[in-house]
């Protein structure tokens, strides 16, 4: 079945790629919305056009793009935080210039964990709550929070096994 | 900002190394783990990507800014 987008549903859309988008690939807002449009054009759904379906076509389309710009391995490619995070004078200029390596590593000391502590942590940061953490995972609040407080005992006790404590990440 | 959030910048700075793979979850079951839409045993599969994955849980972020297609499964098997 082909679909007619009229302007309307091109202005939804242009506003459900404008909340998702993260800032540096803001500039291609645009072509963003195009791919929805072709996506929406090709797609054989008849689902309603809904802005909740919307909003899914256009994160569909713009974890798309950010996969194929990793694979070419582009640069200028900056992770999505929190403003208390990101806007930090806490960060030393160090830890800013090797951060991705820092990361890297982190990512590493993380598959050391257990796993019940894994996926608490993980989602801990990921800026999720206890009690996010505990619906995610099926769990009480009391489990979830154990398991981040070890977790995150774990994680920093791999990471000073390798010379990272966060006192150097500073 | 305390050490947690230092923990949480690093970990998502990762994400500048990241290279996707064949076994990244579609950015719909991404999209339904968030919001617990996914049955459990998927969505912890999920969840065991994003430790492995920067590029996933930078799309796992990003997330947040969609809205719940329908009232989570709490649960849900």
């Amino acid at each position: 079945m082909r679909r007619d987008i009229d302007a309307d549903t091109r202005a939804r859309i242009d506003r459900a790629v404008g909340r998702t988008v993260p800032g540096w690939l803001s500039p291609h807002r645009d072509d963003l919305v195009q791919m929805c449009v072709v996506k929406l054009l090709k797609t054989r759904s008849t689902a309603e056009l809904s802005d909740a379906f919307l909003a899914r076509v256009a994160y569909s389309v713009i974890v798309d793009e950010i996969r194929r710009r990793r694979r070419r391995n582009e640069v200028g490619m900056s992770p999505s935080l929190p403003d208390r995070i990101a806007g930090s004078n806490d960060i030393s200029p160090e830890t800013r210039s090797h951060g991705t390596a820092l990361g890297e590593q982190l990512v590493e000391c993380l598959q050391l964990l257990v796993e019940a502590r894994r996926r608490a942590v993980v989602l801990y940061l990921q800026d999720h709550t206890i009690p996010e953490i505990a619906d995610l995972l099926g769990w009480d609040a009391k489990k979830a929070s154990n398991s981040v407080y070890r977790g995150l005992e774990d994680l920093r006790g791999h990471l000073a096994d390798r010379g990272l404590t966060s006192a150097d990440a500073r | 900002m305390n050490q947690d959030d230092e923990l949480r910048y690093l970990f998502a700075r990762a994400f500048e190394g990241g290279v996707p793979s064949d076994e990244c979850p579609s950015p719909d079951a991404l999209l339904d783990a968030f919001h617990q839409v996914l049955p459990e045993p998927a969505r912890l599969a999920v969840v065991d990507h994003l430790a492995t994955c920067a590029v996933c849980a930078e799309a796992w972020r990003l997330a947040r800014n969609t809205p719940s297609p329908a009232p989570p499964r709490r649960g849900s098997t």
